[in-house]
Formats: structure tokens, sequence, C-alpha cells
């Protein structure tokens, strides 16, 4: 219930102070997608910031050459691997959204023409205050997505 | 010359500097041998299971794996994220490895997902990341047997979607035997290439002591 109140509040300074503009912005970036090594789905890792007060929701993403997207997180801890497939993710107000190897990442499902490494593709990213957000993400190997999680990894330590 | 003048400076340092501030630390960790995997408190031995691999042809373990270092990883091919990326990073590496060591290195990959992964379907995945990788399926018992000789977890099927495709949880760990067919050294998700690279040349030299 306090949470509740406190994301009430939020809202509306953000509405006052911004002049009545209820629309909030977050910025991606290391936006990257694996290249596939099925012909059912491809991984796609990011940050959200979120530079507002007010928390906002990744509720979707389509993209041209996938039927459909999910976002998948990795349930508990532990020894065991188990990914579960969940309707949103929350974005912090102020604050990082991550999808990175082994954690939270959007899965493109039932691909069109098969992406490679080198190739970029439009994905456009859903969210509750902010709206749509169109990125360009770029293609890479399996390789790469496991030396780019090592050094955004290395960055935050 | 040069390569043989630094083992010398190498070996004397050691020899007059036993304290070493990085081989005191790696004590500490309980890992004597300066790897970067988790070192078993108990080795384990080779499950005794035999597999089809993807030629459908047997595969014995314990006998294909004798005098070679094993790499044995549990997963499956609709895996988005875990798996290739293990896969890819170990064929990475074995590519820069020496060929007279990486000849002494089998990368088994085990399905999870038997129902899915076919022989072709799983030899057509491993060859994403290296066609030396030996792709192994079998029943779910056989699958369930390895997995506790190993003390890991068992795999699990999770719900279907509206398309009817599933997750399949399983262990993260890659398990390496060393050429006695003893597990050793477990690599959790998150282990680098640098990673790989610095200990599967010390797994194939390291004297162990006690099994």
């Amino acid at each position: 219930m306090v949470r509740l109140v406190m994301v009430a509040v939020a809202l509306g300074v953000t509405a006052c102070g911004r002049g009545g503009e209820t629309r909030g912005s977050v910025d991606i970036t290391d936006v990257y997608a694996a290249e596939p090594v099925n012909d059912e789905s491809a991984a796609v890792y990011l940050d959200v910031w979120n530079p507002t007060d007010a928390p906002d929701t990744l509720v979707g993403a389509t993209t041209p050459i996938a039927a459909m997207a999910q976002l998948h997180r990795q349930v508990g801890r532990g020894p065991t691997m188990q990914m579960e497939t969940v309707p949103a993710a929350q974005v912090p107000a102020r604050g990082w959204l991550r999808l990175e190897p082994g954690g939270m990442h959007l899965m493109l499902m039932t691909l069109g023409p098969r992406p490679v490494a080198g190739d970029t593709m439009d994905l456009t990213l859903e969210f509750r205050r902010a709206g749509p957000i169109t990125v360009r993400v770029p293609v890479v190997t399996y390789v790469e997505v496991a030396e780019r999680a090592a050094v955004e990894a290395d960055a935050r330590r | 010359m040069q390569r043989f003048l630094l083992s010398i400076v190498a070996v004397l340092a050691v020899a007059c500097a036993p304290a070493d501030r990085s081989d005191a630390e790696a004590d500490a960790g309980g890992n004597p041998y300066g790897l970067r995997g988790r070192v078993l408190a108990e080795a384990l031995p080779m499950p005794d299971v035999v597999f089809t691999d993807t030629d459908g042809r047997a595969y014995d373990l314990r006998r294909e794996t004798d005098g070679y270092l094993t790499l044995l990883f549990f997963g499956y091919t609709h895996c988005p994220d875990v798996c290739p990326i293990h896969m890819a990073n170990i064929g990475a590496v074995v590519r820069t490895l020496r060929p007279s060591v990486a000849a002494r290195i089998k990368v088994l990959f085990v399905t999870t997902d038997p129902a899915r992964d076919t022989p072709e379907r799983i030899r057509t995945w491993l060859d994403n990341f290296d066609s030396s990788f030996i792709g192994l399926t079998g029943d779910t018992a056989a699958i369930a047997t390895a997995q506790r000789a190993l003390w890991l977890p068992p795999s699990q099927l999770g719900p279907a979607d509206s398309t009817g495709n599933y997750l399949v949880g399983h262990a993260a760990a890659v398990v390496a035997f060393t050429p006695d067919r003893l597990a050793r050294v477990m690599y959790p998700f998150g282990i680098r290439q640098a990673d790989w690279a610095h200990d599967l040349p010390k797994l194939l030299e390291i004297q162990w002591s006690g099994s």
C-alpha cells in the first residue's frame, strides 16, 4: 500500500513538474542480439535507464524478424538454471533494468529470415509510460555476447 | 631460448618466494592448483552410462573418455542463453590451444530435452560452436542417472507456452574430468574465455594429490 501511494505521488510530481506532460522517457543502451543458433529463437540483451522519478514498465517488444517476443528471467539462484516467461519488467525510478546473459533477456520467437552476425534489426520496445521506443540492434556471435557480458560485469564491479 | 629462460626465472621466483601472494590467496580459497573453476572437495567418477551420439552410435562415457580431459555439459538446443554461451566460449578457446593440447580434450553435450533434441538437431546446433563437440542423447532415466552421479540437480521441463514451446531447467555448470576420468572441477555460468584459456592446459598438467 505504501508503495502504491509513493508511485501515485511520484506520478503527480512528474505531471506537475513537466507542465502536464505525463509521458516519461527512458534510455536504451548496450543493446545487442545473439546470432541465432536454431531456427526458432534469438536472445536480445539491453539496458534501460530510467532518468525520471517514476518507475516505468517494459511491457512488450516487436520486431519485423520475429513472430513474437517473450521476456525470460532466471528463477531463483542456485545450481540450476531455470528460466521462466514473465509478462513485464519494471524499470525503477532513477534506476536500471538490465537484460543480460544468464539473467533476464528478450527472446524473439519463431524467426523469419534468420539474422546473422553483422546484421542489424529494428526492435520496438513498449513501455507503459514512455511508450514505444525503436532501437537498432546489432547481431553478434555468442562468443561476442559472452565477452560483452564480461566487460559489462567488470565495468560495474 | 627466450622461453626457456623465462621458465627458469619463473621456477626460481616460485622457489624463492613460497609465500607468493597469489598462491596464498588460492590456498585460502581451497584451490591449491590456482584454477579459475571450483575444485570439488571430492573427485567424482565418470558416470557409468551409455548414451547415443549424433551418428546414432552407442557412446559409453567411461570407455570413450579414458585418457582425455573431458568437459561435460547438460543442456538443450532450444536453450536461449546459458547453453550457447558456454558452448561458444569453450569452442572459441579450444581453437586457440596448441593442436597437441586440443587433441587431448573432448567436449560432451548431453541433451536434457531428448523429446525435441534429435541427434540431427543436436549435431546442427553443436556445429555452430565446434564440429568436434560430441552430442549425446539417451532416455530420461539415463540422463537422470548421469546427473545424479555428478550430484547435479535433475533437469526439469517447464510449462509449455501458447505455441507449445517450453523451457528446461538444468545445471548451469560445466563439469571437467581429468584424463583419469574423475570429475575434479566445476565451471559455473559466468566463467569466461580467459578462464578457460587459463585452466584447460593446467587441467592436463596438474598432478592431483589423492582422488
